[in-house]
């Protein structure tokens, strides 16, 4: 739950869905299944990260070298550091200012146009569709700067009464899932092949949401120069099934 | 120039170069960054002016012991309206076994140009040098009007790098990486001409993208020579045309 004791900055005219005594128990949980649904219409079926590239470059042909990338992602690259966002938005709570803070930070550390375009323009649209449930700024708070997935996400989890585990988990979880998916379709891998990636890609997945809750902003950072390089690459490739 | 102050390792050389900018070559007179050294360097660029920084030589950051602080550089930069700033430093070659945290930090005007080129050697495969351990946390911050641009921060920590490195997502085994930023009025308009000159096949480990006012080029090879191949295509379409840094020349 929101905390109720944090003051809201006045004038903001932030819209807080009122979390009162008499809400039954479970809603968080149930709103958590909508906005980490596949079907959440942020447009993500359309972004691979660049993994169409290192699919056709064979860098990742079957589930053993799937898992090798996303598991590197998690741990030295974008998908970790992600998690590190989206934690720092969600502690950022109601302070809107502070939110535009991580918002511009998280816009400056796309590695190139394809992977800013892509946490963007999904991030935005997460926050639109989020709206419905009355749990996003107004207008007003949020213009002026653009809005990264996981800062989207981390808001709008807090907003939403869902707990600083949960949400860094789910928004690890949408992030590997999505890659999962995209290499299902491009390697292409059976339907069981992907669960058995999702499911080996577990533990990595826990461990560094748990990192990610110790971490501040000043962790961000990676090592993952040939996962950049492949979005790079895959704006001048021939044949693409997908916008990143 | 207004003001100069050097101390301790540091020290500025001023090459005669004909033409209109300034050049600067640093020069570490220690020979190389070992454990718990601390270098600070503070530059500013007045309203017009047009400075290239580069070095000597490829920077080397030593063996620390494990219990050795790392060693610590941080550089700002202030560049003011149609002033020019090019970072150029030759790279910087780990040792097996270095600590560093760096950090540069850029404050500059919309209507300024910044160029920033990093080239990090991990242990040269020539020599024979594989790396195990490394504690390198290297930073570039830009500020453009006072709005958050880059965050380009590289975190390489693990007691066994050289896995690491033969990962796919990070370097397919290649020991050599290149960050080139390139911010100005005009960079974005640079990137088919930048392309272009990486075609080639020895410039297959290098891309370029362009947006938000930025030009980026990133690259992975087998060495430094291998970087600096194609580093040495594109700077001419981003320097337009000027002459190589003294240094540089070979």
């Amino acid at each position: 739950m929101p905390d109720a004791g944090q003051a809201m900055p006045t004038g903001m005219n932030t819209t807080i869905i009122p979390m009162t005594e008499h809400e039954p128990a479970g809603l968080d949980f149930l709103r958590l299944l909508s906005w980490v649904s596949p079907a959440f219409p942020t447009g993500g079926y359309a972004y691979s990260h660049g993994l169409e590239w290192a699919v056709e470059r064979g860098n990742v042909r079957d589930v053993e070298t799937l898992c090798a990338w996303i598991g590197t992602l998690l741990r030295h690259g974008s998908t970790g550091n992600d998690l590190i966002i989206l934690h720092a938005a969600w502690a950022a709570g109601n302070d809107d200012e502070r939110l535009r803070d991580i918002a511009e930070f998280a816009c400056a550390c796309a590695t190139s146009r394809e992977r800013y375009e892509e946490t963007v323009y999904q991030g935005e649209a997460f926050l639109r569709a989020a709206g419905v449930w009355g749990v996003v700024p107004s207008e007003v708070a949020r213009a002026g700067v653009r809005w990264p997935l996981p800062v989207a996400q981390g808001l709008v989890f807090r907003r939403g009464g869902v707990s600083r585990g949960q949400a860094v988990l789910s928004g690890g979880y949408a992030a590997v899932a999505a890659l999962v998916s995209a290499a299902v379709r491009l390697v292409p891998l059976g339907q069981t092949d992907g669960l058995r990636a999702l499911s080996r890609l577990e533990p990595v997945m826990a461990e560094m949401a748990d990192r990610a809750q110790a971490q501040t902003l000043e962790d961000v950072g990676g090592a993952c120069f040939g996962s950049d390089l492949a979005a790079i690459h895959h704006e001048t490739q021939e044949t693409r099934l997908f916008r990143t | 120039m207004a003001d100069l102050v050097q101390e301790g390792c540091c020290r500025l050389l001023f090459p005669r170069i004909a033409g209109p900018g300034m050049e600067t070559v640093t020069v570490n007179i220690s020979g190389g960054i070992a454990a718990g050294d601390r270098i600070e360097g503070r530059l500013a660029c007045g309203e017009g002016t047009d400075l290239l920084m580069t070095s000597q030589a490829a920077e080397r950051i030593y063996r620390a012991r494990p219990d050795d602080a790392p060693a610590e550089i941080a550089v700002s930069c202030q560049i003011d309206a149609n002033a020019r700033l090019e970072w150029l430093p030759h790279g910087t070659i780990f040792f097996d076994g270095s600590r560093l945290h760096r950090r540069m930090t850029v404050d500059m005007a919309g209507s300024a140009t910044f160029m920033f080129l990093e080239s990090r050697i991990f242990g040269r495969r020539g020599s024979g040098e594989n790396l195990s351990r490394l504690d390198v946390r290297d930073r570039l911050s830009i500020r453009r009007d006072g709005r958050l641009l880059v965050e380009d921060m590289l975190r390489l920590e693990s007691p066994d790098v050289s896995t690491l490195l033969a990962q796919p997502a990070v370097a397919d085994g290649q020991g050599g990486v290149t960050t080139l930023v390139l911010v100005s009025p005009q960079a974005m308009d640079l990137l088919p001409d930048v392309r272009m000159r990486l075609a080639p096949p020895e410039c297959a480990g290098f891309a370029a993208s362009a947006w938000n006012g930025m030009l980026v080029v990133r690259g992975l090879a087998q060495s430094g020579w291998m970087l600096e191949v194609a580093v040495r295509k594109i700077l001419p379409v981003l320097r337009n045309g000027r002459p190589m840094p003294g240094t540089w020349r070979s």
